[in-house]
């Protein structure tokens, strides 16, 4: 006998961002990629210890010194309209997500051709031998698409998928149903979420009502879902999160090639946001690769003080900041005062998710974000910045660094990759070229009822592991 | 047949310290082998595990030479023998080694892409070399067997020593329980206790049977002074009683009398001095170192007449005085066997209407013979071969069998022989053969 109720009773899901649904080739939140993630199935998975395992490609072999991938597909695969999923669809999703230069398009720019063969095989040609390629497709952004498919934002099941679940629309409320056809894995016990979004684009949580179940939430939505809750008891249990927040040093700014413009602008970044941690209580980050992945260097403040600078007069300094995440640090730090010291001005440029392509356009100096990275690997952290800095990695790290960073994206000696990966990390700090921020904690809230997978090393929970007691 | 407790302890200890050494020595290894063999090959599997788990993540991402990498420092431990890894229908890492060789462990699976119900990704082969668990277990058993022989020898050392102890107070023990060796003070002095006890008992038995010894051969002279003081002492009563006939020859008879009286006299002297002094080897029985002789014809000549002055119906006959021979025998005593002889003559002949006694002397190339003759009643068969012994006569109710066992004895020292002859209802001969001096 299960210990676990046969549940029937919907649940709610949270948080949703107000973007979604939308075009998964427009999606750049970590939130939305979630609930991508029990709609549709890339072609290869990763397990709880974010291991690589096969999704819709039942096996694969690679020919031609790692230039060639051949992706065997499964047959009994069928998208929730009832289609059989083939080889085709799968190039179609492929080229489709690297044609409208998605988010996970950074991490697809070795991928040269994408073939779909009459044996119901993918070949997906590489320019370079990537030894992360496997990992970037396991993205749930890059879960397989009908071949043809487009978004329809007006459809009330706008995605097709072959995953656990469908995404419907009924009474003006979203929901994520189960989707019979499903044969991935094991069938979702909870067979219907409501998805509850955030307040607003800042991220806010609403009042009522409260998820049932909540992974990846932030430390600032536990705290305030913690005083919503009310009554009701909730809990809540920190998950494995490579989430950080950084600051670049922007190619948009006017003042991008000065040295010594750099070095103070980022060294007050550098206090400010030292000051901003501690005071609340936050991991400080060391760099752009988290810990816990391969190219993680343990890295000191690089700050200068404020008085080895001969400052005559003050200069504007604009700063970007992606999202809400750092508002709580701007209230708690002084930043304007801090700013004076270094000579300069501050001009706080608040930018949407929506708004980080056209990014450039805002001609920042300095880029703050958070993000969570794109998978596993050194690459899932570094082949995103381009999202935000607007320029290809390798252009902007310079060409002593890009090569380094070729040479590490196709090194198949995993220390000498992560040592790689460490020296460029390393090299982008002593430069300043970015100014790390602190760990983002993520945590699973839900009712005690509710037992999950709980923390594993795979991106994105799944929702058909969470039961009822 | 008993052997020494030397040989003993040497035929038998040795050779079982040995065997048990080299029994229990390879034994143990063995046992040790097994027990290693176990354990390695529970350890090797874990390894196996272990290395195909970690090289599974690069099969599947292409990361060829991260394989490589790790299948090479893998291969680096002494116990790999080779490892052979085959992903999709190539093979990655190769082993051009003979695994058909001699204590090779191998293990080999299939990868799977997911889990074991999935595509198969590849497969790995790694033969592991347990060839130094079987030095190992030469080396261990030599070493086991050098331990048990050394522990042997450490305890040979031990019971020797013991050993010797209990044989020097054995060899005290058999010297004073056989009488064989010489008995001093030190051989009743032991080093164990329980032998002490031992030998206390037995040099107690000793001097009691000592006594006992001396008192049975005092009783033994003194019914033999007895037994033979009566035939002189008859003498000479009678000389002293028929004192006016015959005078001359009474008178000669009752000096020998008393010479014989003398004689059986000095024997009691002889005994005491015995008593005093040591002990000879048979019991206290005296052994003279030579024998002496006399002449048979004078000797027989006084015992007959002194017997046949006693006698009132008939007198003894004697044939062969010309065939006078000196025997090795000595007077007194010859006279004492044939004074004993001759009264049994007469006492057969005591019944028999008309007796008859004759001595006959008869000389041959090595021997004298004197043979006694009578017409008595006869000995049976069954009766003669038991004569001779102590305590034992024929016929004769007061008897006491001294008179032929004495006889026989004394002959006996002399090297002489006793024969007795007879048939019932007819008589009897007994025949003394001397030998010449």
């Amino acid at each position: 006998m299960s210990l676990y109720a046969n549940s029937q009773e919907i649940k709610n899901y949270g948080y949703v961002p107000l973007t979604f649904p939308r075009d998964p080739a427009n999606v750049n939140l970590f939130a939305e990629h979630i609930v991508l993630g029990q709609i549709l199935e890339p072609v290869v998975d990763t397990d709880t210890l974010g291991n690589v395992t096969p999704g819709v490609a039942e096996s694969w072999v690679f020919e031609d010194a790692g230039l060639t991938i051949k992706l065997k597909i499964r047959n009994d695969r069928h998208f929730s309209n009832g289609v059989k999923l083939t080889a085709r669809d799968v190039k179609y999703t492929i080229d489709r997500m690297i044609e409208k230069k998605s988010q996970s398009s950074n991490f697809l720019k070795s991928v040269k051709q994408v073939i779909a063969t009459e044996t119901n095989d993918v070949i997906i040609k590489l320019s370079e031998a990537n030894v992360a390629i496997l990992k970037a497709l396991s993205r749930d952004q890059l879960g397989i698409v009908p071949n043809g498919w487009v978004f329809d934002k007006d459809s009330k099941e706008p995605f097709v998928g072959t995953g656990p679940y469908n995404l419907k629309e009924i009474d003006n409320l979203w929901y994520l149903i189960e989707n019979e056809k499903y044969v991935g894995g094991k069938k979702p016990f909870i067979k219907k979420w409501r998805l509850i979004y955030l307040f607003d684009q800042d991220g806010n949580i609403p009042k009522t009502p409260v998820p049932d179940y909540a992974p990846a939430i932030t430390y600032f939505a536990k705290n305030a879902l913690e005083k919503t809750s009310g009554p009701r008891q909730l809990k809540y249990l920190e998950q494995v999160s490579f989430a950080q927040t950084s600051a670049w040093w922007h190619p948009s700014g006017k003042n991008f090639k000065s040295l010594e413009f750099r070095t103070r602008a980022m060294s007050f970044i550098e206090q400010a946001l030292s000051l901003g941690t501690e005071k609340l209580k936050l991991e400080r980050a060391t760099g752009v690769i988290p810990k816990g992945v391969s190219g993680y260097v343990d890295f000191d403040a690089r700050g200068v003080p404020p008085k080895q600078f001969a400052v005559k007069k003050l200069s504007s300094l604009k700063i970007g900041l992606v999202g809400s995440i750092f508002d709580d640090i701007l209230a708690s730090v002084e930043f304007a005062t801090i700013a004076k010291r270094y000579g300069f001005t501050l001009e706080i440029i608040k930018i949407q998710p929506n708004e980080i392509k056209n990014i450039g356009e805002k001609k920042i100096d300095i880029v703050c974000a958070g993000w969570a990275g794109g998978f596993n690997d050194p690459e899932g952290f570094i082949a995103l910045l381009p999202t935000y800095l607007g320029e290809e990695f390798p252009e902007y790290i310079g060409e002593r660094l890009s090569l380094e960073y070729t040479k590490g994206r196709i090194e198949q000696n995993w220390t000498t990759r992560g040592e790689i990966f460490k020296n460029i990390n390393s090299e982008l700090r002593k430069t300043q070229l970015m100014v790390p921020g602190w760990k983002i904690p993520f945590f699973i809230s839900g009712s005690p009822k509710l037992v999950s997978e709980e923390a594993s090393f795979r991106y994105t929970p799944r929702l058909q592991s969470v039961k009822e007691k | 047949m008993p052997v020494s407790i030397n040989r003993y302890f040497l035929k038998i200890f040795i050779p079982v310290a040995i065997l048990f050494s080299i029994v229990a020595g390879t034994y143990s290894g063995w046992n040790d082998f097994n027990n290693s063999i176990d354990s390695r090959i529970n350890t090797q599997n874990l390894v196996f595990e272990s290395f195909a788990s970690s090289i599974k993540q690069p099969l599947l991402q292409g990361s060829f030479i991260e394989v490589k990498i790790r299948t090479n420092e893998l291969s680096k431990h002494s116990q790999i023998y080779c490892i052979e890894i085959s992903p999709a229908m190539d093979i990655l890492v190769s082993c051009n080694k003979d695994l058909a060789a001699g204590n090779i462990y191998i293990v080999e699976e299939d990868l799977h892409f997911g889990d074991i119900n999935s595509k198969v990704l590849g497969h790995i082969k790694i033969a592991f070399d347990n060839s130094d668990l079987v030095t190992e277990v030469i080396r261990k058993s030599a070493k086991n067997i050098l331990g048990f022989l050394a522990l042997a020898t450490l305890l040979f050392l031990a019971l020797s020593t013991g050993f010797s102890r209990i044989k020097t107070d054995l060899d005290k023990l058999v010297v004073l329980a056989t009488g064989h060796g010489k008995v001093t003070s030190a051989v009743s002095h032991f080093s164990i206790s329980e032998f002490d006890s031992i030998g206390k008992r037995i040099i107690s038995q000793i001097e009691i049977s000592k006594r006992e010894w001396e008192a049975k051969v005092a009783i033994d002279m003194a019914n033999q002074v007895a037994h033979d003081i009566r035939a002189p002492l008859t003498a000479l009563g009678i000389a002293i009683n028929e004192r006016s006939e015959h005078s001359e020859e009474k008178q000669n008879l009752a000096i020998q009398a008393i010479e014989r009286i003398s004689v059986i006299a000095e024997d009691l002297l002889v005994y005491s001095r015995i008593k005093s002094g040591e002990f000879s080897k048979d019991n206290g029985i005296t052994q003279t170192s030579t024998t002496p002789s006399c002449e048979v014809v004078s000797c027989v000549s006084t015992i007959v007449n002194e017997k046949n002055l006693t006698l009132k119906r008939s007198k003894i006959l004697i044939d062969g005085l010309e065939n006078s021979c000196e025997v090795l025998a000595e007077v007194n005593s010859l006279q004492r066997v044939l004074s004993n002889i001759i009264e049994n003559a007469i006492d057969a002949t005591s019944k028999v209407e008309v007796p008859r006694v004759q001595v006959s002397i008869r000389k041959y190339a090595l021997v004298c013979e004197i043979s006694i003759l009578d017409n008595g009643c006869g000995i049976p068969e069954e009766i003669i071969s038991s004569l001779g012994r102590k305590g034992v006569s024929f016929d004769k109710p007061n008897g006491n069998g001294l008179g032929l066992y004495h006889a026989r004895e004394k002959l006996r020292e002399w090297s002489s022989d006793l024969e007795i002859s007879s048939a019932v209802g007819v008589g009897t001969i007994a025949r003394i053969k001397l030998k010449l001096a």
